[in-house]
């Protein structure tokens, strides 16, 4: 049951059952390797796949700006989650970066790309399984922290945008 | 010459025989005696022979005689006896039937006092029982089963018994018995039986007995049942019994006293012998009469037997043969008597004449033998009278010559003396004298005694001289000697010690011997067991060699799965790439198919579950890397120690190829060890025998050795003695004078 080739046969046969969980959709990636984390993906506009070279670094800005990138004719600014909150960083020098470009909700709406460790996929949960206990989390979420979603051993963070975004205002140029 | 004869004398008599030994006189006599002596006893030996032999003819017929007469008078007795009975038997009173007991009893006992000699006399019916009997005595019971009364029945008359005893009475008796027949018909109607005591027989035969003589009457189971009674008495007291309870009586058997009996009862006629009786031991002259047979008396089978003493019988001869004995005696005597004085008288000149010629050969020369007679005796006599004188003569010559042979011998004596007497000096050593040649008889004896003496003289002059040496020259040597003793001493000792420490070399060499043996084997053993490892090196360098290949072909396989490893990698990051590419594409799908709103709601669900799938093939590949990665490690870490066992496999094998020479090296050497051990150990076993030469030999030397010291002692010894004899010599040389002039 627990080989992975086991889990995809049965997630192959959930493929073509026409049922769709309750509840709303979350995105879930990891922040680095010990960390993983949701966002709502009532904000995500769409994930990519970026090489280093697609992204032109800014100067003069501290390590969690990544640069500039230009995609699906927007040109947006993304950031290294990890480092904005505070957190290890895995992404230092990488090749490549899987993003997750979201799309603020306030006039005038703005795209913004997060760049994560490892995208790992959309779950669906109604909010009454959204736990507001803060405990179990690492200190530096608890700023943007929506909830948490009890899993089987411990407890994933749900993390809020709009609070995410009130911390680019403490980024300003070296 | 009168040795000489008596000599002679000793000669002859040593040389002769008794007879010739016995003097003439006594031997002259004896003849004489024997010639008149032996006629005599001829004569009278055989006169008596003659009259032994009648006189004894006649005694033994006068016995015989008798005897017959005893056995006949006996038989007379019982015939009377048997007519007794028989005419009682035919008394009318017990025939007749009417007659009553009573008269009967009257009757028998008229009969017994008539007859006197019968104790009892009775009548029986024909049962046995009792009709009447004379007074005295018991009262008879039933006679039926007695001997004597069924023999009368038997033969239907009158029978006599042998003597028997009494069964009423107990006295010894002999009985008459009859049976009483009817007058007509002649049957037997009644018994009469009378009882004669056996005494009444031997009063009637009492005669017969005298002084040296008895008589015995034998029955027919040849039992003396009559005889001498006291001999009879013996028997019968032997078994305790008196003679006039004669119940008592134990039959004697006729050869119990007289054993030779048998001899002369076999002849069945009158004979006689001179036998022994066993009771009284006596010498008797026995006269046997056989049974006799009397017309008109049964067969009673007796015998008759007269004894009498030798002693007695043989009286008349005996005095017969000392009549002729004394007579013997006295002639005897009376020859003896006259032959003795008629060979004196002849004799008497001859012994005479032996006593002269005895006293002259005891050298009593003056005797002269008195002449007598003119015949033979008397020339004898005068011969020897003769070569007596003639021996005297020859004697008195001699006794001059012996005069002037002893009176030459004195002179002699006294010039030897005096020779001797110059001379003596000399004796004492001293060579100075010389004798005087005076004397005429020893001129020649003093001459040469003085040129003795001279010579002696040089010869003790010349010896004085070589003692002082020798002793000098002892003096120095002995010195010498003694030293040369001593060394040879100490080299005995030296020769010794030597010795011993050649026989301990030896040992030790015997002991190494040993050991050189014993290495010899451990090298050899050690040698075999190089060999053996040798071997196994070989083979354990085969095997490290095996273990390098595979060790090697292993490293090459790791190295391919590292690189298949690498290929794997490779792959699965493509996978999670592809998966990566197919979750962003899901996330953007679901992101597009929620903006076509209620529309895209199918599509939202397809894109969920291809994120969902991605995800899990991102898993999957992660899972895969992971393990990838693992192998990957694992690999380089199988590649270092493939590695560092490869380059521990070399060094090992190096290792074992140098060992390998090193055991080669090894087996040279232990072989060349061996081969060393082995001369070694023969070098060591020769060595031994020869020290054990070297032992024998010095031991010879030490035996050597010590018989030198041993001789040099001796020749110490010898010089010393002659040394001491030398000194002794030197003062038995100085006590000779010599002239102080030599």
């Amino acid at each position: 049951m627990s080989s992975p080739a086991s889990r995809i046969q049965a997630n192959l046969t959930e493929l073509f059952e026409a049922n769709i969980a309750p509840g709303n959709a979350y995105i879930k990636f990891q922040l680095n390797s010990e960390i993983t984390a949701l966002l709502s993906m009532a904000q995500v506009q769409k994930s990519l796949i970026a090489k280093a070279e697609q992204i032109t670094p800014l100067p003069s800005m501290p390590r969690s700006v990544i640069g500039m990138i230009n995609s699906g004719d927007r040109v947006f600014c993304v950031f290294d989650l990890a480092k904005l909150l505070g957190l290890s960083s895995e992404l230092t020098n990488s090749q490549q970066y899987q993003i997750i470009v979201l799309q603020t909700v306030n006039e005038p709406s703005i795209f913004i790309g997060l760049a994560i460790s490892q995208l790992q996929g959309i779950i669906r949960f109604t909010r009454d399984k959204v736990q507001s206990s803060v405990d179990d989390v690492h200190p530096s979420l608890s700023s943007c922290l929506a909830g948490v979603l009890p899993e089987a051993d411990n407890v994933i963070p749900i993390l809020e945008l709009e609070r995410l975004l009130k911390l680019f205002a403490t980024i300003s140029p070296n | 010459m009168t040795n000489q004869a008596a000599a002679s004398v000793n000669i002859s008599e040593s040389s002769s025989n008794l007879g010739k030994s016995l003097k003439l006189k006594t031997k002259a006599t004896l003849l004489a005696i024997a010639i008149g002596v032996i006629p005599v006893l001829a004569v009278g030996a055989t006169a008596y022979y003659f009259a032994n032999k009648s006189i004894t003819k006649q005694l033994l017929e006068l016995k015989e005689t008798q005897t017959a007469e005893l056995q006949d008078k006996v038989s007379r007795f019982m015939k009377e006896k048997l007519g007794d009975i028989k005419l009682m038997a035919d008394l009318n009173v017990f025939t007749n039937p009417n007659a009553t007991p009573e008269q009967k009893a009257a009757t028998l006992e008229s009969i017994k006092s008539a007859k006197g000699i019968y104790d009892s006399i009775a009548v029986f019916d024909l049962k046995g029982e009792p009709i009447a009997q004379t007074k005295e005595g018991k009262k008879l019971g039933n006679h039926l089963s007695r001997t004597y009364i069924q023999d009368a029945l038997k033969v239907n008359g009158a029978i006599l018994s042998q003597p028997t005893i009494s069964k009423t009475q107990g006295t010894f008796s002999i009985y008459a018995a009859s049976t009483i027949k009817d007058k007509t018909t002649g049957k037997p109607v009644a018994l009469i039986r009378a009882r004669l005591p056996v005494a009444a027989l031997k009063e009637a035969i009492q005669n017969y007995e005298t002084e040296g003589q008895q008589f015995y009457l034998i029955n027919e189971a040849d039992e003396a049942f009559l005889g001498a009674e006291e001999e009879l008495k013996m028997q019968n007291a032997a078994s305790g019994e008196t003679t006039t309870n004669t119940s008592g009586y134990q039959a004697v058997l006729s050869e119990q006293i007289f054993p030779d009996l048998k001899s002369i009862k076999s002849v069945e006629e009158v004979s006689s012998i001179v036998t022994t009786n066993q009771i009284n031991q006596t010498k008797q002259l026995l006269s046997y009469a056989p049974p006799s047979k009397l017309e008109g008396l049964q067969d009673l089978n007796w015998k008759a037997i007269l004894v009498r003493d030798a002693e007695l019988a043989f009286a008349t001869q005996r005095q017969l043969g000392l009549t002729i004995a004394v007579g013997l005696g006295i002639t005897t005597l009376l020859v003896g008597a006259i032959a003795t004085y008629l060979v004196n008288q002849a004799t008497k000149p001859l012994i005479e004449v032996v006593a002269g010629v005895k006293k002259i050969g005891g050298g009593d020369l003056d005797t002269r033998l008195a002449v007598t007679s003119q015949d033979e005796l008397g020339e004898l006599n005068t011969n020897i009278n003769l070569m007596t004188k003639q021996i005297q003569g020859s004697l008195e010559e001699q006794k001059v010559l012996a005069e002037q042979q002893r009176q030459e011998k004195e002179k002699l004596e006294i010039a030897i003396f005096t020779l001797l007497e110059e001379v003596s000096d000399a004796t004492d050593g001293d060579l100075t004298v010389r004798a005087n040649l005076d004397s005429m008889e020893l001129s020649t004896v003093a001459d040469l005694f003085n040129a003795i003496i001279t010579s002696l003289q040089d010869i003790a002059i010349e010896a004085k001289q070589s003692t002082s040496q020798v002793g000098l020259s002892l003096k120095q040597n002995e010195e010498e000697i003694r030293l040369l003793a001593e060394q040879a001493i100490a080299e005995t000792k030296e020769a010794q010690e030597t010795l011993r420490s050649v026989q301990q070399m030896s040992q030790s060499i015997q002991a190494v011997a040993e050991n050189a043996g014993q290495a010899e084997k451990i090298t050899d053993d050690t040698y075999n067991t190089i060999v053996s490892s040798t071997q196994n090196m070989d083979s354990t360098v085969k095997s490290i060699l095996e273990l390098r290949t595979t060790v090697g072909e292993t490293a090459k396989k790791m190295k391919r799965l590292g690189e298949s490893s690498l290929k794997i990698s490779q792959v699965v990051s493509f996978i999670e790439e592809i998966a990566l590419k197919t979750n962003v594409l899901s996330i953007n799908a679901s992101v597009e198919a929620g903006r076509a709103g209620e529309y895209g709601q199918g599509f939202t669900i397809v894109a969920e579950q291809v994120g969902a799938l991605a995800e899990q093939s991102a898993a999957a590949t992660k899972e895969i890397a992971n393990i990838v990665s693992a192998i990957q490690a694992e690999t380089q870490e199988v590649n270092r120690a493939m590695e560092s066992g490869t380059t521990q496999v070399v060094e090992t094998t190096r290792l074992v190829e140098s060992t390998k020479q090193s055991l080669g090296l090894v087996l040279e050497k232990s072989q060349e060890v061996n081969q060393l051990m082995e001369s070694i150990s023969q070098s060591t076993v020769s060595q031994a025998s020869t020290s054990q030469t070297i032992t024998n030999l010095m031991q010879k030397i030490a035996e050597l050795s010590a018989t030198t010291s041993q001789s040099s002692t001796k020749v110490a010894q010898s010089i010393g003695e002659t040394a001491q004899v030398a000194q002794k010599l030197e003062s038995t040389v100085a006590q000779f004078k010599v002239a102080e002039s030599v």
